[in-house]
C-alpha cells in the first residue's frame, strides 16, 4: 500500500531530491523494489481573450490534452529502469501581436484568422539509474518531437549521502539541443523567418538534502542554465530578443509530516532571475492528508501556488518599435503575478492507486509585487486543468 | 547576507538531532518526497515552463519545446 509502506531510510534521505523544476523522474537512493505502471490524462483549458481587445483572430486560445505514461522497473541487483512518455494534441489560437492603439487601449492580434492551430507533441525520456552504498547516479536521454520543433536532451544526475544518513549532496548536469521549422512564415511580412534555427542550452545544479528531525526534511540549492542561439517568439511579429540567456535560481524545499493533522506539509520557495531583468518569486505549498475508511486508504491534497515577475527590460507594447533594438510584447515578459489553486485526491485500492485532480491559474498585472504594472496586459493567460490517472505496482 | 552563509553551513555540518533508521517511517511515504507524485510534478512544470517567464529550479534545465 503506497500510503504507508516503508521504505529504506536512504530513500526517505535522498527522495525528495527532485524540486520544482527538472525533467527527469523520481530521485532515490535506494533500488526500488517493484515496477510500477502509470498512465494520467490531463485536460488543459485557457480562458478566452476579452473579446473587445480582439483586432484580428480567434478569441479561443488554446485546450491541450495531454496522455502520460510512466514504467519503472529494478533491473539486475543495482540499477533502474525509468520511462516516460507524454502525448499532447492541442488547438486553440495564440496571440502574435499585442500593442497600445492611439487611444492608449492594449490591443491583441490572434492566430486563428482561418481555423486555428492543430498540433501535437510527443516528449519520451528513458533513463538508467545505478545504485550504490552511498551513491546514485542517473543518466537521461530525453526527445521532444512536434512539427515544427525538434529537441534532444541528456542528463546526468549524481547523488552521495553521509554514512550516518542525514546529509545527501546533489548535483545535476544537462545539456539540449533545439531545431526551429515554424510554419506559416509566409503569412506576416514582419515576421522574422527563423527556418533551420536552433538553440542551445548547459545547464547545472547543486545542492543538497538534509534530515531536520524524524518528521522534516530540508532541501536548498542553486542552478544555472544558459541558452544561445534563437531565443526569439518566431510566431510573434516584430519580436527581437538576444541571442543568449543567463538564468539562475535558488531553491528550497521543506517536507514536515505532522501527526496532527495525519498528513504532510510542503513548502516550495523558488527565487529566479536573469540577464534579460526578469526576476520572480515563487511559491509553493500543500498539505496532503492520509486518511481511511472502509479499508480503502485516502489522500486528499489541496495546494495553493504564487508567482510574481518583474517585467525584462525590452518588454514594450509599443505599436511601432524602433529597428534593430531589442523588443517584445509577449505577456510571458511582463510584470505580473498569478496564483493556482488546486485539489487532488488519491485513492489506493491494493496496489492500485487512482487519482483526480483539477486546479484553476488566474493571472493579473497587478498582483505582481514590482516591476510596472501600471500597462493592462490582456493577453495573461488563465487556465483549468483536470487530471485523472491510475497507477499500479505489481 | 552572513546570516545565510551560517545557516546553510550549520545545516551541513551539525546534525539537528539523531534519527536513527527505525525512525524514519514518516520520512520515507511518498508524501514526503520532493514530488509526492511525480507525473503531477512534470506536467506542472512543463505547463508553467511555457506560461510564465521564470523557468528551472531543482536539478539541471534538459530541453525545451514549441511553447516557449
Amino acid at each position: 500500500m503506497a500510503v504507508t509502506k516503508p521504505v529504506s531510510a536512504l530513500q526517505a534521505l535522498t527522495a525528495s531530491a527532485l524540486s520544482i523544476t527538472g525533467m527527469a523522474s523520481t530521485h532515490a537512493a535506494t533500488q526500488p523494489e517493484d515496477t510500477k505502471l502509470g498512465v494520467r490524462f490531463t485536460q488543459y483549458k485557457e480562458s478566452d481573450v476579452t473579446s473587445d481587445r480582439v483586432l484580428i483572430g480567434s478569441q479561443e486560445r488554446y485546450t491541450i490534452d495531454v496522455l502520460q505514461l510512466s514504467f519503472q522497473t529494478p533491473i539486475f541487483s543495482e540499477y533502474a529502469l525509468n520511462t516516460y512518455v507524454a502525448y499532447e494534441t492541442m488547438s486553440g489560437a495564440s496571440a502574435y501581436r499585442s500593442y497600445l492603439n492611439n487611444s492608449d487601449q492594449t490591443v491583441i492580434e490572434m492566430s486563428g484568422a482561418s481555423g486555428g492551430i492543430e498540433e501535437q507533441r510527443l516528449d519520451a525520456s528513458i533513463g538508467l539509474s545505478r545504485y550504490s552504498k552511498y551513491t546514485e547516479t542517473t543518466s537521461t536521454l530525453a526527445v521532444s518531437q512536434e512539427k515544427d520543433y525538434q529537441s534532444i536532451a541528456f542528463s546526468y544526475d549524481y547523488a552521495i549521502e553521509n554514512k550516518k544518513r542525514w546529509l545527501a549532496l546533489l548535483s545535476s548536469f544537462s545539456v539540449s539541443y533545439d531545431t526551429l521549422n515554424p510554419t506559416d512564415a509566409d503569412l506576416f511580412t514582419d515576421r522574422a523567418v527563423a527556418t533551420d534555427e536552433t538553440k542551445t542550452s548547459v545547464s547545472a545544479y547543486g545542492g543538497f538534502n538534509r534530515v531536520i528531525n524524524k518528521f522534516s526534511t530540508l532541501q536548498m540549492g542553486i542552478g544555472a542554465n544558459v541558452l544561445n542561439g534563437y531565443l526569439s517568439d518566431p510566431y510573434r511579429v516584430q519580436d527581437q530578443r538576444p541571442d543568449s540567456r543567463i538564468q539562475t535560481t535558488f531553491t528550497t524545499q521543506y517536507r514536515k509530516y505532522s501527526p496532527l493533522i495525519g498528513g504532510s506539509w510542503h513548502f516550495d520557495y523558488r527565487y529566479y532571475q536573469d540577464d534579460w531583468q526578469v526576476q520572480a518569486h515563487t511559491f509553493d505549498t500543500s498539505v496532503w492528508k492520509e486518511f481511511s475508511t472502509g479499508g480503502v486508504e485516502w489522500i486528499l491534497a489541496p495546494s495553493l501556488r504564487y508567482y510574481w515577475q518583474h517585467e525584462a527590460e525590452f518588454y514594450n507594447l509599443e505599436q511601432d518599435p524602433t529597428a534593430n533594438e531589442f523588443y517584445s510584447n509577449d505577456f510571458r515578459l511582463s510584470a505580473y503575478g498569478a496564483v493556482t489553486l488546486g485539489i487532488d485526491v488519491f485513492m489506493y485500492i491494493r496496489d492500485v492507486k487512482i487519482s483526480v485532480g483539477v486546479s484553476q491559474y488566474q493571472s493579473d498585472e497587478s498582483w505582481g509585487q514590482t516591476g510596472q504594472q501600471d500597462t493592462e496586459t490582456p493577453t495573461l493567460v488563465d487556465f483549468t486543468t483536470f487530471s485523472i490517472g491510475l497507477d499500479v505496482t505489481f | 547576507m552572513k546570516f545565510g552563509f551560517f545557516l546553510v553551513m550549520s545545516l551541513f555540518l551539525t546534525a539537528c538531532s539523531t534519527v536513527q533508521p527505525w525512525e524514519r517511517g514518516h520520512l520515507a511515504k511518498d508524501t514526503m518526497q520532493g514530488d509526492a507524485y511525480p507525473k503531477k510534478a512534470a506536467l506542472d512544470r512543463h505547463i508553467y515552463f511555457s506560461k510564465e517567464g521564470a523557468s528551472g529550479g531543482g536539478r539541471a534545465a534538459g530541453g525545451g519545446c514549441g511553447c516557449n
